[in-house]
């Protein structure tokens, strides 16, 4: 993980910004970038070139612009950042999704890597705590909007609405995301997503196929095809054809 | 279609409260050794009402109580996927058994507690067997088994069933939550989000009654999977179901936008996530793991260059060790029986009686009996390969090659065995998980040509090709076999078998020692029911046969006009009565009584011909006189031998093939289907080829 500190709050979000666009339309124009972070064009110039000296983007004056490997692992951890951050204050301290994301924005740059990672183990034990961390989340809630004391807090808690939750969306497709059938025996990825006919989606969740699962590809059989995987530990085999349909990530 | 292995005596059963147990649990998790461990031999084996899905109960004293097991068939879930998570699904809530036991394999704990999530779910008394705790524990794994029981809200019992170990525990425990139950199981929670849908749903439900025997939640989480059966039941008997499904369809759509996957996934997801988090509590690892002996076997046995060698030399050796070592007992049994024909001959007076018990009754069950030897090798070596974890390595390694005709790469076994006999090749289908390839592989592999077409072959070649080219004829009607095969298995899966093919998501296991006790008690399981079950038809059938080629017989005097006997019988007429259909392939009304006769066994025709030829059977001679005979024949060339080879490979099998083939396929409809096609099929070949052959001058 590239140190962000180095970088400015500004230049941050510069990244992201060129990092977002690029994933949408492949290609990044100054002028597309003056829009999504709502500045003039002049001020994007002068802050791609301070992104150029650290040598996160390549820029051709008038041209495009393009994230170098490195610029673009540093947006991505910013991006990654961003949304724990999001979720954080949304899915857990119950912040209505646009106020989160907008508190997000001004913490985020605050935020180192260490904290990011408890950030991230916090989310993910409260989610998935077996003895039901969501429950015990559901009283919290409550107990904000029915307080116990009568204290001043009482007011502004009063102000938060149900929150869209939306912890699934955590597995976002990045330039590396690939396909199953395309990893070397010997890679290991993380699943990204399932597409494909239903039936077969189905039975390759019910084998412990989902978003986030770490998987390993062992081998490939004598003729190419079907592949053996290591699955949640244990060893599964799978047509290419069916491998096809999971997107991964390489790790 | 129940057939009963081992009787036990009903146990004062009505005297003695009873216990209904059914025990669940993945493939692979030692759910066969857990049951044959709580039962014994005391096991029956059935089919669940109207599928062919292989049911086993068992019972059990145990102290006051009468204990019932039911195998549920294994699955990884209770989704609606396979017919196999069908059957154990409905078990499960139509014949509400006291307690569930849910078979879960220690080493892979993950995957297995999948299953036991949706138990739970699904509002049933759970008890979790912990099976295989030595090999977790080999593997550098202990389980803290009261933690994961506080966790999951069910008893969990360590087992090794392998060695019986924990198994009285697990009955006593078992009974105990029969009997009172155990507390609130413990339920995934899905998260927000889907929780508020979920809710939504159950108020709804319960508003309209819900659906008898499931709590409403499963219900609900069923309905945002889309699960077509529950939404099936939903429509039917909730009042205002239609509209509740409408509904669903809303949420799903709104959860996707929202979830930005579809609701089955998150529900996954979250079921993982739940397990994931059980098994961190619960499951300690230490640092050193021991050797993976998986892993190093894998890595030769399915090696880019030795996988198939290996695969190769096993199945030679499963072939040799069937068909060789098989051949002595077959052998045997005939001359035992062939003992016991000259024996009943001696004693009884020459006549219809005599005749009907000696080559009608005793020869139908030496037909039988005869295969038992076979069918017992062929499943103890089935047993090792599927206990081992082989099995599923040799699907691995030649998929591909059976991907190309639309099969599974499991279809490879019987359609090998089916060089040898057709009899077990077609009851070695079982290990086909999906109905469809099982069909598929039913219905082509009488093609492959079995051991018993050999000696028509052989007399034929021998009468009318040269000795040097004898051996290629022959091949080339084994290819042919394999290629029409192809062929039809390509063309069934895409006309009357049409659907997805089945995906090869299948799990590899890791290798394990087989135990004696199953293995015997899988072969005498298997010869049983095909005694049972196939032999009673066969007998029945080689008796008609007998009767149709012994019947009428010519009266007194009668002048056959240097005709053979057998001209005069019901097999003799019909071989008259079809000599037209058969005389474009240049065949005559002698070759159609063979034919005839050969349905009941293919080695019957070369018998038939000698008959037709009024050739006296004497061992040595009797060959080449026939020979002698048949190349006198004037309808008899070179190409019209051929033709009736290659008629001989494609016809009906044998009856007992047949009635396997009925028994297995579970339906009269198939068994005359296939006789339907393979007839026409033959008839179409034998046609082109003799057609084919007399255009190019070879008649």
């Amino acid at each position: 993980m590239v140190d962000a500190q180095t970088l400015t709050e500004s230049l941050e979000d510069y990244l992201e910004a060129i990092y977002q666009l690029q994933r949408k339309n492949g290609t990044v124009r100054v002028k597309e970038i003056a829009e999504f972070v709502g500045v003039k064009m002049p001020s994007v110039s002068s802050a791609l070139a301070a992104l150029k000296e650290r040598g996160f983007v390549e820029h051709e004056r008038y041209g495009q612009v393009a994230l170098t490997p490195e610029g673009r692992d540093t947006a991505e951890f910013l991006c990654r950042r961003h949304y724990a951050l999001t979720a954080f204050l949304r899915d857990i301290l119950g912040l209505d999704a646009e106020r989160a994301e907008s508190e997000a924005c001004r913490i985020e740059h605050a935020l180192s890597a260490e904290t990011l990672r408890r950030l991230l183990m916090l989310l993910d034990f409260i989610e998935r705590c077996p003895r039901g961390g969501d429950q015990w989340l559901a009283r919290m809630l409550e107990r904000w909007e029915n307080p116990p004391c009568q204290h001043e807090c009482a007011a502004c808690v009063a102000e938060i609405a149900a929150p869209a939750c939306n912890p699934f969306a955590s597995q976002r497709d990045t330039e590396t995301a690939t396909t199953l059938d395309r990893l070397d025996p010997g890679q290991r990825g993380k699943v990204l997503r399932l597409s494909g006919e239903p039936q077969i989606r189905r039975r390759l969740m019910d084998m412990g196929l989902t978003p986030g699962a770490e998987i390993e590809v062992e081998r490939l059989a004598p003729l190419g095809d079907p592949i053996e995987i290591e699955v949640r530990g244990y060893h599964l085999s799978l047509r290419k054809r069916e491998a096809a349909g999971i997107a991964v990530e390489p790790v | 279609m129940v057939c009963v292995v081992t009787k036990a005596a009903p146990l004062a059963a009505a005297a003695r409260p009873e216990i209904r147990v059914a025990l669940a649990g993945n493939p692979n998790a030692g759910k066969t050794t857990v049951f044959n461990a709580i039962t014994g031999a005391r096991q029956h084996v059935g089919n669940y009402p109207g599928v062919t899905v292989e049911k086993k109960e068992g019972e059990r004293t145990v102290g006051d109580a009468f204990v019932h097991v039911v195998d549920l068939p294994g699955t990884y879930s209770l989704t609606a996927y396979s017919l196999e998570e069908v059957v154990a699904r409905n078990y499960v809530i139509d014949e509400r058994p006291d307690v569930v036991i849910d078979v879960v394999d220690a080493s892979n704990l993950e995957r297995n507690l999948y299953l036991t999530t949706q138990f739970i779910e699904l509002g049933v008394s759970v008890v979790v067997c912990l099976n295989m705790v030595d090999m977790a524990e080999s593997m550098g794994r202990s389980i803290d088994t009261e933690l994961l029981s506080e966790l999951l809200g069910v008893p969990v019992v360590a087992t090794v069933a392998s060695k019986s170990e924990g198994v009285e525990e697990l009955l006593t425990v078992a009974i105990q939550t029969a009997r009172d139950g155990h507390g609130a199981a413990r339920d995934v929670r899905y998260g927000r989000e889907l929780e508020e849908h979920i809710t939504e749903l159950v108020e709804l439900l319960e508003g309209a009654g819900g659906l008898p025997g499931v709590p409403s939640r499963w219900v609900a989480i069923k309905l945002l999977e889309d699960d077509q059966e529950v939404c099936g039941d939903v429509a039917r008997d909730v009042p205002g179901g239609e509209e509740l499904l409408d509904h669903v369809v809303r949420i799903r759509a709104h959860l996707e936008a929202v979830v930005g996957d579809d609701a089955e996934l998150a529900l996954a997801d979250r079921r993982y996530g739940f397990i994931n988090g059980a098994c961190a509590e619960a499951v300690t690892s230490s640092a050193e793991e021991a050797v993976d002996w998986t892993e190093r076997i894998d890595r030769v046995v399915t090696s880019r260059v030795l996988g198939i060698p290996i695969f190769l030399i096993l199945m030679w050796g499963m072939f040799e060790l069937v068909f060789r070592f098989g051949a002595p007992p077959m052998g045997w049994l005939e001359s035992g029986f062939g003992w016991l024909g000259t024996q009943a001959a001696a004693w009884l007076p020459d006549g219809p009686l005599q005749s009907l018990l000696v080559d009608g009754i005793i020869g139908g069950v030496g037909g039988v009996l005869i295969f038992v030897p076979q069918i017992m090798l062929l499943f103890l070596v089935i047993s090792l390969f599927e206990d081992s974890g082989y099995m599923s390595r040799a699907a691995f390694v030649v998929d591909k090659l059976m991907h190309h005709i639309g099969l599974h790469g499991k279809s490879f076994i019987p359609m090998l065995i089916g060089f040898g006999c057709t009899v077990p090749a077609i009851m070695a289908t079982r290990t086909l998980e999906s109905r469809r390839d099982r069909l598929t592989t039913m219905l082509v592999t009488p093609l492959m040509s079995c051991g018993a077409r050999l000696p028509v072959y052989v007399l034929l070649t021998g009468a009318f090709f040269a000795p040097q080219l004898a051996g290629k004829v022959i091949f080339s009607i084994y290819v042919l076999g394999v290629l029409l095969a192809v062929l039809m298995a390509r063309i069934f899966r895409s006309t009357i078998l049409t659907g997805p093919l089945t995906p090869f998501v299948m799990e590899l296991p890791p290798y394990r020692m087989p135990t004696l006790m199953g293995t015997l008690l899988h072969m005498w399981e298997r010869a049983w029911c095909y005694i049972r079950k196939a032999g009673t038809m066969i007998l029945a059938a080689s008796v008609v046969i007998w009767a149709l080629l012994s019947y009428p017989t010519p009266p007194a005097g009668f002048d056959l006009q240097g005709e053979p006997e057998i001209a005069y019988t019901v097999a003799g007429r019909l071989g008259r009565v079809i000599e037209p259909v058969i005389r474009p392939l240049g065949f005559d009304w002698k070759i159609g009584i063979s034919l005839t006769a050969g349905m009941a066994a293919k080695e019957v025709v070369v018998a038939t011909l000698a008959t037709t030829y009024s050739i006296e059977e004497s061992e040595e001679t009797g060959s080449t006189a026939v020979r002698e005979a048949m190349r006198r024949d004037p309808i008899f060339t070179p190409l019209v031998a051929y033709v009736l080879m290659v008629f001989v490979l494609i016809y009906p099998p044998c009856l007992a093939a047949m009635a396997v083939l009925w028994r297995e396929s579970g339906s009269w409809k198939w068994l005359a289907f296939a006789v339907a096609y393979t007839t026409t099929l033959a008839w179409l070949v034998s046609f082109i080829v003799y057609q084919g052959g007399r255009a190019l001058g070879l008649g």
